[in-house]
């Protein structure tokens, strides 16, 4: 188990040895970053095209992307492109790709994970994070 | 098509002005962004004599691409206006470091073009190529460019190894960003890299 010491500073939540590489990579372990709140920042519908216009075409062929960033210094950023879908008779989203950010995951030596190990890991994450809800409201608002 | 990477100086007669007004095109009328404009030309205070133009053609001459190479020992973009960007690191100045920057590929000839689609397109790989081999000539061994995040889409799928410098920033409703685009491909930095086949646990552990 991973003990963080967490503290309040001016409204910005503070997590002891987030720093920023000299490469501008944020380098933590797996373990430290599933601790980090991530909020949603922005989301999109692909190809300058609004939501509300889309209406006609087949769910598969609305793609778009969501934006999410931590509220630590250095800022964590976290991007995904995600496609609609129907399950279920649910419209749901679906992650696409690989996702996008400045993270290199190290293991416990300091070591880094490398890029695709990183990608690998973080759609991991995804796949088990709740941001459809968000990126939901977002395109609706 | 063809690819020319000049000063503007050193580009062919009327071909500078042609890419300032492609700039408008894209980015003033298209995209939406404020910026300064002159005669339906945009161009701004980094257009200057040693900045270097990236400058795609079509087979009618149309400009159909450009970028814009700046060297970060001099004021640059996102130097001067979009430090944020670098998530509190210092805007970086070395010869080593250059800037991309009014990147678009934009094909007005190909009516199903749209301007934050234009990332997919065979011009935008080759343009993008184009920009890392003349910075390479000068003495570059990596980019900062400041960016549409759509951008990231086209550096993965042409395969070239690059990251975030820091979160997107919502600028007319639209999320620019800063990213490194290294030369090098990712050789670890810190210590011998190893193949990582896992997932996420509930505590956050690696299996």
């Amino acid at each position: 188990m991973i003990s963080l010491d967490r503290r309040e500073a001016q409204g910005i939540t503070q997590i002891n040895m987030i720093t920023l590489s000299h490469d501008g990579y944020v380098r933590l372990t797996p373990g430290r970053f599933v601790q980090v709140r991530l909020t949603h920042l922005h989301s999109g519908v692909d190809g300058d095209r609004p939501l509300t216009s889309a209406e006609g075409a087949t769910l598969s062929s609305i793609t778009g992307y969501t934006e999410w960033v931590s509220a630590t210094q250095p800022v964590i950023t976290v991007g995904w492109d995600w496609q609609m879908t129907a399950r279920d008779g649910q419209i749901q989203l679906i992650p696409l790709g690989y996702p996008r950010s400045n993270l290199m995951f190290v293991d416990e030596q300091g070591n880094d994970l490398g890029p695709s190990a990183t990608e690998a890991l973080l759609r991991s994450w995804i796949e088990s994070f709740e941001w459809q809800p968000s990126v939901h409201k977002a395109l609706h608002t | 098509m063809n690819v020319i990477a000049e000063t503007a100086d050193g580009l062919p007669g009327g071909l500078y002005s042609l890419t300032a007004a492609y700039r408008h095109r894209v980015f003033v009328e298209r995209l939406g962004w404020q910026l300064a404009t002159q005669d339906g030309m945009e161009r701004d205070q980094f257009d200057r004599p040693d900045t270097v133009y990236v400058v795609a053609r079509g087979a009618s001459g149309n400009v159909c691409g450009c970028a814009r190479l700046l060297p970060t020992t001099r004021p640059y973009l996102l130097s001067e206006v979009f430090p944020q960007l670098l998530n509190g690191a210092p805007p970086p100045s070395s010869p080593e470091v250059w800037e991309l920057s009014r990147f678009a590929a934009v094909d007005f000839n190909a009516n199903t073009t749209s301007a934050l689609g234009q990332f997919s397109s065979p011009v935008a790989i080759r343009l993008l190529e184009e920009a890392i081999s003349c910075a390479a000539a000068r003495g570059a061994r990596r980019l900062i460019t400041v960016s549409p995040i759509g951008v990231e889409r086209l550096l993965r799928r042409a395969g070239f190894h690059a990251h975030r410098a820091g979160p997107p920033m919502i600028l007319n409703e639209q999320p620019i960003f800063a990213c490194w685009i290294e030369f090098k491909a990712w050789d670890g930095t810190k210590g011998k890299p190893r193949i990582c086949h896992g997932s996420f646990n509930l505590k956050g552990e690696l299996e």
